[in-house]
């Protein structure tokens, strides 16, 4: 052991360094700086996880918690502007972006030891894309994948898709293992899982709590900080909230918008927010409401509707305006250049000019049950009311809502779409191509715009970003301007973290990565 | 007929009910609007993949055939596997089973507890204050709604005053007890006010009986009356209405289950409707269906313990 010589003697050093570090310590910012080792992490979150099967869910609770315990080829970086390799050392796309390369770690783990390859990769994504499969929609353009060699992979898709790459790094490409699959069988991958990302699942007390534990075979020598993470099921809103105000949990996820002020200056407690890539919309149906088919009659409803009040009074403030189709001003190639001024004399003057100058009656359909739609109903009610509107509000059970809105057989229903990836071409062929097309008729609303479908799908395929750039502008302005939808406003979550928690974020995805995250002792 | 007839002929009678309790649940939640697939699928869910899903399912099977598939499989003892986890029907509800039947036991058992006494104190001394009190706090708890009850429980003594756990089932006895304290205090405020007045207008009216008069004047304490001969009588009326509150507490804890997060069979069995998991709503309609018939054996076997005038024909 050397001896610092010099000025102060060891000891000293040990001290004044010591009064330093104490002084930082008493502001709680500096508190949580630096990553420390250890500790346990307890996380408080609305629901238990349902399985542990990835190709089988498509419940937030279980798939965030199964983002914790597998790898994906690729992640998001932390601010979520780019995507970066993980599992996949490096990747290469092709001059058309029709074939993806990628070179595997050597140093990548199963929970059990065993090495991850590439015949774990091209199982995980057969299995993912099988018939039965609850997000083989995560794989647009019918990938095949090959195993080169061992730690080659190659994945050929059945036409170019620009976006493909932003797929993988969603829960339907958890890299899952083989020889496990092999050896508990299909339907025990619900409940045993083997573990290939940051953590392990160690134990799952269903209903009660999930405990992950480090995973030793993970790559990242200095990730996860922490030696346990415990997520901790609590139903109820106001016991997650007390719960992290007692410092009984660490962090609380999805605290509901009227409880947030609860917690401001509460001490020890710090409340945080992130605006989703969401949007609360409504859609008309265009073949049984005449009315809603006649573009003025759009336009005119469009503008008669005040999207700031609605993020005031239902959001508290805690969101944004929605002023374009794309989710969220984080999305790739947004832009609200052609936004809709709120102008209720404008839409007046519009709906005179009309087919309907009279105004007309529609029923508007909402899940029951979800506070935030009967609100948003309300105001929108409220609003189209002066312009001689008349919008009947129709609660209906959520799997029934479900069944009308799919089926065709509404007015007017309500939604709240959400982006799972930056790249808006996940949820354009919803919301605007054909069943034949892959899509959903225009999510049910019957409109049709060829010179969007024709852009999106060319944008697909469109290498050069300010061609894509110029491409989705475009698709926005016609957007915009025709309003085949009514696009209200894009929510915010919430989530409290006591004030020794570092490293910790919800992503405008709403995904979160435990492994982040530290926690220093109170 | 003795006990072991009786018992055989109850059991054979459950057969058909049972039936019944299946195809009407097997049909009634296939009529409903909401489509599994789609549900699983959600807006991603282009036709293609909707129809691939739905073979995969057995979904576009004729009924009948389902119908077929689901009976045949109930005499190998399956319930089949659930559309929502992935895992066998059975697996999950016996996971949830104890904590409902739990927290109906312990419920029932502290509403009975709590129901004896109080009545009999209200009947012995039929108009005096303590029958008033007796009354009027029954009145109050039964008219307010479980789930508000709840709530002010848990604020109360499981924050403002950290006595109780805030959610959660527990683990080991002491620590489940404990655990389901709250909860079961909710639920007996409603029950036991539906118990003590049965209770009290059954031994009131016992109590001015000829035979009940007779004995006093033998010289017979009020307490051995009580306790020998009037009691037992009682409780025949009281015992019927247990036995259906019971049946409907299995199913109905589902909101003291949401509000304390209790993973129970109650929870689990609306949750399997929003999600349109037919072969879970099957297999827990059976599962009820079962226990309520359960019960209503065993009220009559305690009928039959109780009274001797009570036979088997």
């Amino acid at each position: 052991m050397r001896t610092i010589k010099g000025l102060l003697t060891r000891r000293q050093t040990g001290a004044a360094l010591a009064l330093l570090l104490a002084g930082t310590a008493l502001t709680p910012a500096a508190f949580a700086q630096t990553p420390t080792e250890g500790g346990t992490l307890t996380v408080a979150r609305p629901a238990d996880v349902n399985l542990w099967d990835p190709k089988f869910t498509n419940d937030n609770d279980s798939l965030w918690a199964q983002g914790q315990i597998f790898v994906n080829l690729l992640q998001n970086s932390p601010d979520g502007t780019e995507i970066r390799p993980w599992l996949a050392e490096s990747y290469t796309i092709n001059d058309d972006s029709s074939v993806y390369t990628f070179v595997l770690r050597q140093d990548a783990f199963f929970c059990d030891g065993s090495q991850i390859t590439a015949d774990d990769v091209k199982y995980s994504f057969d299995r993912a894309t099988q018939p039965d499969s609850g997000v083989s929609w995560q794989f647009p353009s019918d990938p095949q994948v090959e195993v080169i060699d061992a730690q080659t992979v190659q994945i050929t898709l059945s036409r170019p898709n620009v976006a493909f790459a932003s797929y993988l790094t969603l829960w339907g490409s958890s890299i899952l293992s083989k020889a496990h699959a092999e050896a508990v069988g299909e339907e025990a991958m619900a409940e045993t899982p083997l573990g290939s990302g940051p953590f392990c699942l160690a134990s799952w007390d269903k209903g009660t709590q999930v405990v992950l534990t480090p995973n030793p075979g993970y790559f990242d020598p200095t990730q996860p900080y922490v030696d346990e993470v415990i997520l901790r099921v609590v139903q109820d809103d106001n016991a997650r909230l007390l719960q992290v105000r007692t410092g009984e949990v660490d962090i609380a996820l999805a605290i509901p918008f009227n409880l947030a002020a609860a917690l401001e200056g509460v001490d020890g407690v710090t409340t945080h927010m992130q605006t989703i890539f969401g949007s609360a919309a409504l859609v008309p149906n265009f073949r049984t409401v005449p009315a809603l088919a006649d573009i003025k009659v759009r336009q005119a409803m469009a503008m008669a509707i005040d999207r700031q009040a609605m993020v005031d009074a239902l959001l508290f403030g805690n969101g944004a305006p929605a002023q374009s189709p794309f989710y969220g001003p984080g999305i790739l190639f947004w832009t609200d250049e052609f936004a809709v001024p709120f102008d209720i004399d404008a839409a007046k003057a519009l709906l005179a000019e009309s087919g309907f100058p009279d105004g007309f009656s529609a029923t508007l359909i909402l899940p029951s049950g979800d506070q935030l739609a009967q609100q948003t109903a309300t105001i929108v009610a409220d609003q189209m009311s002066q312009l001689g509107i008349e919008i009947l509000i129709s609660p209906v059970e959520a799997g029934t809502w479900w069944e009308m809105w799919s089926g065709g057989e509404f007015e007017l229903v309500y939604k709240l779409g959400t982006n799972d990836v930056l790249d808006p071409a996940m949820n354009i062929p919803f919301d605007f191509w054909s069943k034949d097309e892959g899509g959903s008729d225009a999510a049910f609303s019957g409109y049709r715009n060829e010179e969007i479908v024709r852009i999106s799908m060319e944008a697909e395929a469109e290498l050069d970003p300010a061609a894509r750039t110029e491409m989705y502008r475009e698709l926005q302005r016609i957007a915009m301007e025709e309003s085949p939808q009514f696009y209200l406003f894009h929510p915010t979550t919430i989530w409290a973290t006591r004030d020794n928690v570092g490293g910790f974020a919800v992503f405008p995805t709403k995904a979160h990565r435990f492994w982040e995250t530290w926690i220093t002792p109170e | 007929m003795n006990t072991l007839t009786f018992l055989r002929r109850r059991v054979l009678q459950v057969l058909p009910v049972l039936a019944g309790i299946v195809l009407v649940v097997f049909m009634v939640v296939r009529l409903i609007p909401g489509d599994p697939a789609r549900i699983m699928l959600g807006i991603h869910a282009s036709e293609e993949r909707l129809a691939n899903l739905r073979t995969e399912l057995g979904l576009d099977l004729p009924i009948w055939q389902q119908f077929g598939l689901f009976v045949s499989n109930i005499f190998q003892g399956e319930l089949g596997t659930s559309l929502f986890y992935r895992r066998d029907v059975t697996d999950v509800i016996m996971e949830r089973l104890p904590v409902t039947v739990t927290l109906v036991g312990f419920s029932v058992l502290l509403s009975v507890l709590v129901c004896v006494p109080l009545a009999v104190a209200a009947a012995m001394r039929q108009g005096s204050w303590i029958d008033q009190i007796v009354r009027a706090i029954s009145t109050l708890t039964l008219s307010m709604p479980g789930f508000w009850l709840g709530l002010n429980l848990l604020i109360l003594f499981a924050v403002v005053y950290p006595f109780f756990p805030i959610s959660g089932f527990g683990r080991g006895f002491w620590d489940i007890l404990w655990h389901l304290t709250l909860p079961a205090i909710t639920i007996t405020l409603s029950l036991a006010p539906i118990l003590i007045r049965t209770l009290r207008a059954s031994l009131i009216e016992i109590l001015q009986a000829p035979h009940v008069e007779f004995a006093r004047t033998k010289g017979l304490s009020e307490r051995h009356l009580i306790q020998r001969h009037v009691l037992r009588n009682g409780l025949m009326a009281t015992l019927t209405i247990l036995g259906v509150n019971i049946g409907w507490l299995m199913g109905g804890s589902v909101v003291i289950e949401t509000v304390f997060s209790l993973p129970g069979l109650g929870a689990l069995i609306v949750s399997s409707i929003a999600a349109r998991d037919y072969p879970m709503i099957q297999g827990i309609a059976l599962i009820f269906g079962l226990l309520v018939i359960t019960i209503n054996l065993l009220t009559d076997l305690l009928y039959a313990a109780l009274d001797p005038r009570v036979t088997y024909e």
